[in-house]
């Protein structure tokens, strides 16, 4: 019989054999000494920005003997003003997460096994190389929720010769940009906190968390501003709201309509501003004769009353008055008429003469990243269009060229025309609509490389997953994304080593252009990558890692110059629309879908943000899932009136069921929703079993939503669904 | 049970919990591992359920392909659920009352106070951590093996300051695999090391209050 007779070699390594290497303090073992000890240890600050969500607030990250020790927001940062939202407190939580992706996985069979970085990079660009030389660079895609370094990853597909870069926008904002960007050139920002009267269409700042929205409506309600949220739901914001009027989903362009013709009929235009700077008037006039508040009131459900008493009270206020800009609700990608809503918008606030006005809509100030060039010259642009349309006549022509529509990739997948794609800081099986379809597409693809820090759903069916370190273990591309009256530049740095095998998202896209053959594109590193990029901004890399954010440029100045449309003016009729054949003034259109008013089971499914949740990224979080826990968030809304008659009582098990699906959740039966409708909260309906605490917690609402491309912008139309619902 | 013995059996501890390997295979089927045992239980007083794992096992075919599998299916961190042979996992985060983390007395997590502490130790001592466990310096193999040499180097002191403060989630751990139904290899494994920890710890009282 064999002997125990150790040969392994051990895990843990003495440089030196025999008891002199082996010496310790007396009393360092103690561990309870130690924590007395340690907890005196020096703190140093980090300046940074947080990733719980796509608003990248300015923090200091504290730490502590090397280790996370305590977040603080930055009060200088525009877009944050020194606060941190629970999605920021609760998001950290992953970085000590046992189920953090700890290195490069890769596909055997129905199994991952790890594989290092290089044997990674070499597979992934032997297998891209060979799709690339049988299928061209139109094959292959980039999709991401844009981060600081989407910069890079654009140029890494136009090094490739594709011009498939594509952000999640098409799900989220493409029909409100477009929506503004036809009208007044650009999209604008609201002076919130100088407004005298503040108008909300849909948008939920205190849900769809926007920290320095919030902080700057509840400062221009103390200087006495009134705030009025037109919401199918009584959201969060409404409830700071002093008026909150419960619409007709649907149908917000029908009020703005409403609205636009007390304007007119009633001379609470700005005359001048009219004059001066819009065109198209004349068309206006003629064509909002049709829309009278009282029909407005037949569509929308806001009492014809109210439709007047708002524009008056808002002519009254102006220029210091605002309608929300918008954002994901009401008119982001919800519906068939979310574009002309937008225009609507726009167009009510250019009658208040509040285009760039103080209190009003404005322009933000924006720091112009310099070029990596001449150092490193960038590749040419594709000679391709994209295969999504957007920008193409005949298809979606006002779509976002830049944001593309990354809810076709599956349909151009399952086509054949896209054969390979990175994923990187997106999860598009939980967050597009239709995830049977989806998934479908993305099975179809010869290669699927995803880049994130936990095993999503998207990451779950990947070839490849690469890890990347979790924020505060990474140093990247400076940003802009705070400009506001005044333009800010902020930096996302390293606060703690990284823990695991994992790299940041710009080396990994550095690193996979080397080895993809166009390295030469790529001979920089994010440490000089911003150092030239900042060079035309007068401030030093050194300066902005000390202080996290720096304002640079002028300040904002009141007052509308020349715009950036057809006629550099804002553009009321448009002319750009009439060539396309699209309506050229605003005009009334129905929603694709509605439910059915004779049936008690059929309802319009909303869905919305929660102040503690981001997309499918948070749910994740034991903290965030605790809170929806704790106060019974995950929930169906619906009106309680409508709930009785189905036999209902709150908290009830309820069936929902669409056309492309069906599932099982408990009811909140209140009087704070439309009854036309019901609210799903989003980011639940995690079903990627790694993702433990979210694991089939909730629904998502785009299990229920069809794949539609809207025909101006190719948005999801994401709240034309009506489902059935039944109890349980 | 002398300390060199001693010092043997923790190095034998470490590779039962470590990913398992030809040594290992040939361990169970030749009866080694349970001779090994044997003589322990034996005079602890203990009979042959503890051995239960090792003895089953010991000339099947195939063995050291179905210890992988169960050794995969219990610790693989790429399994939906797993279980986790970390220190910090077991206890609270931190015991720093200033950090206003909110995960700061959360279990569940990696690099709590036990990793950090046991880094500053493993540094002191002048050893390094193999690049698979950088990540987790209060793994149970890294702390059989340091308690393996603290029996070849230190005094019970040490021992015993280092068995009550750094094995002393063992029974959490033994709870953890109660939701796993794991390999009856890993039952005799844990099984024996938990009877080995509470006997010294038992030594360590007597002989330092008498």
């Amino acid at each position: 019989m064999e002997n125990i007779k150790i040969t392994r070699r051990g895990f843990l390594k003495t440089a030196v054999a025999g008891a002199g290497a082996f010496s310790l303090t007396s009393g360092l073992l103690d561990f309870q000494k130690w924590v007395h000890a340690s907890a005196g240890a020096a703190v140093t600050s980090v300046p940074t920005i947080c990733n719980g969500c796509g608003n990248r607030c300015g923090i200091f990250a504290h730490v502590k003997n090397g280790r996370l020790w305590k977040i603080e927001g930055n009060p200088d940062a525009n877009g944050n003003l020194g606060v941190i939202c629970p999605k920021g407190h609760g998001y950290l939580h992953d970085l000590y997460n046992p189920n953090r992706l700890k290195g490069p996985l890769k596909r055997v069979g129905d199994k991952f096994e790890p594989i290092s970085w290089e044997e990674a990079y070499k597979e992934i660009a032997q297998k891209m190389n060979l799709i690339l030389l049988a299928n061209g660079p139109q094959s292959i895609f980039w999709v991401n929720y844009p981060q600081t370094n989407h910069a890079y990853a654009l140029r890494l597909m136009h090094a490739l010769g594709s011009p498939h870069y594509f952000t999640h926008g098409s799900t989220c904002f493409t029909a409100r940009n477009a929506g503004w960007a036809t009208t007044v050139g650009e999209l604008p920002s609201n002076d919130l906190s100088h407004s005298r009267y503040i108008l909300i269409v849909g948008r939920n700042p205190a849900g769809g968390i926007d920290l320095g929205q919030v902080k700057r409506i509840a400062e221009a309600k103390e200087k006495g501003a009134k705030l009025v949220v037109v919401d199918p739901r009584h959201s969060e914001t409404a409830i700071l709201a002093d008026e909150w009027l419960p619409i007709k989903p649907g149908t917000d362009l029908a009020f703005l309509l409403g609205m636009i013709n007390v304007f007119v009929k009633e001379g609470l235009y700005d005359g001048r501003f009219v004059r001066e700077k819009t065109v198209g008037f004349e068309q206006l006039e003629e064509e909002i004769v049709n829309y009278p508040p009282e029909w407005a009131e037949k569509v929308c459900e806001i009492p014809a009353r109210t439709i007047v008493q708002i524009a008056r009270e808002m002519a009254k206020a102006k220029p210091k008055a605002l309608i929300h800009r918008g954002y994901h609700g009401a008119f982001g990608s919800q519906y068939l008429n979310s574009f002309q809503t937008a225009r609507a918008l726009a167009i009510a606030n250019s009658l208040l003469g509040n285009i760039n006005r103080e209190g009003g809509i404005y322009f933000p100030q924006s720091a112009q990243l310099g070029e990596l060039q001449p150092d490193h010259p960038a590749p040419d642009l594709p000679e391709m269009g994209k295969a999504d349309g957007t920008g193409v006549p005949g298809r979606y022509p006002l779509g976002s060229y830049g944001d593309g529509i990354a809810h076709a990739i599956p349909e151009l997948a399952l086509r054949g025309e896209l054969k390979a794609g990175f994923v990187y800081h997106n999860n598009p099986l939980r967050t597009n609509p239709n995830p049977k379809r989806v998934i479908a597409g993305y099975k179809k693809l010869d290669l699927l490389v995803v880049i994130d820090t936990v095993l999503s759903e998207t990451a779950s069916i990947a070839h490849y997953v690469l890890p990347e370190s979790f924020y505060l273990e990474r140093t990247e591309a400076i940003d802009t994304k705070h400009s506001g009256k005044r333009a800010q530049v902020s930096l996302q740095q390293q606060a703690v080593k990284p823990l695991f095998d994992t790299r940041p998202g710009t080396q990994i896209i550095i690193e996979l252009a080397k080895h993809l053959g166009v390295g030469k594109y790529f001979n920089f590193d994010i440490e000089e990558a911003n150092r030239l990029r900042l060079r035309s901004l007068g401030v030093t890399l050194e300066n902005l890692k000390k202080k996290g954010v720096l304002f640079v440029g002028e300040k904002w100045k009141e007052g509308c110059g020349k715009l950036n449309t057809p006629s550099g003016k804002v553009e009321i009729h448009s002319s750009t629309l009439e060539k396309l054949d699209f309506p050229s003034i605003p005009r009334w259109e129905e929603p694709l879908v509605s439910p059915d008013p004779k049936d008690p089971q059929s309802f319009r499914l909303l869905h919305g943000k929660q102040a503690i949740h981001t997309h499918a990224m948070t749910a994740n979080q034991p903290y965030l899932m605790a809170i929806s826990q704790r106060y019974d968030m995950i929930r169906l809304w619906m009106n309680r009136e409508r709930g009785v008659r189905l036999g209902l009582k709150d908290g009830d098990w309820v069936q929902i069921k669409s056309m492309v699906g069906e599932g099982k959740i408990r009811v909140r039966l209140t009087g704070g929703i439309h009854p036309s409708c019901v609210w799903l909260p989003s980011g639940y309906g995690i079903f990627s079993k790694h993702l433990k605490t979210a694991f089939d917690m909730g629904l998502s609402y785009n299990d229920f939503l069809p794949t539609y491309f809207d025909p101006t912008v190719g948005h999801a139309m994401s709240s034309e669904i009506v489902v059935q619902v039944t109890k349980a | 049970m002398t300390p060199p013995e001693k010092e043997s059996l923790c190095q034998v501890f470490a590779s039962l919990f470590s990913p398992p390997d030809r040594e290992m295979e040939r361990w169970v089927q030749g009866g080694a591992l349970y001779s090994f045992f044997k003589k322990y239980t034996d005079d602890w007083g203990e009979g042959e359920p503890f051995l239960n794992g090792f003895l089953a096992a010991g000339g099947e075919v195939g063995f050291g392909k179905e210890l992988e599998e169960a050794y995969e299916h219990l610790f693989s961190d790429l399994r939906e659920d797993h279980i986790c042979l970390v220190e910090s996992f077991y206890k609270p985060w931190t015991q720093d009352i200033h950090c206003s983390l909110l995960f700061a007395s959360n279990k569940g997590l990696l690099m709590g106070d036990s990793a950090l502490h046991l880094s500053a130790v493993y540094e002191q001592c002048g050893m390094e951590i193999s690049e698979e466990f950088k990540w987790k310096p209060d793994h149970l193999v890294l702390e059989l093996e340091f308690l393996s040499l603290l029996y070849r180097f230190k005094t019970d002191m040490e021992i015993k300051a280092f068995i009550n403060h750094h094995l002393d989630w063992v029974p959490s751990l033994k709870k953890e695999f109660e939701r796993f139904h794991p390999h009856r290899f890993y039952v005799s494994a844990l099984d024996i090391l938990d009877l080995f920890l509470r006997r010294e710890r038992e030594r360590l009282e007597v002989e330092e209050h008498g």
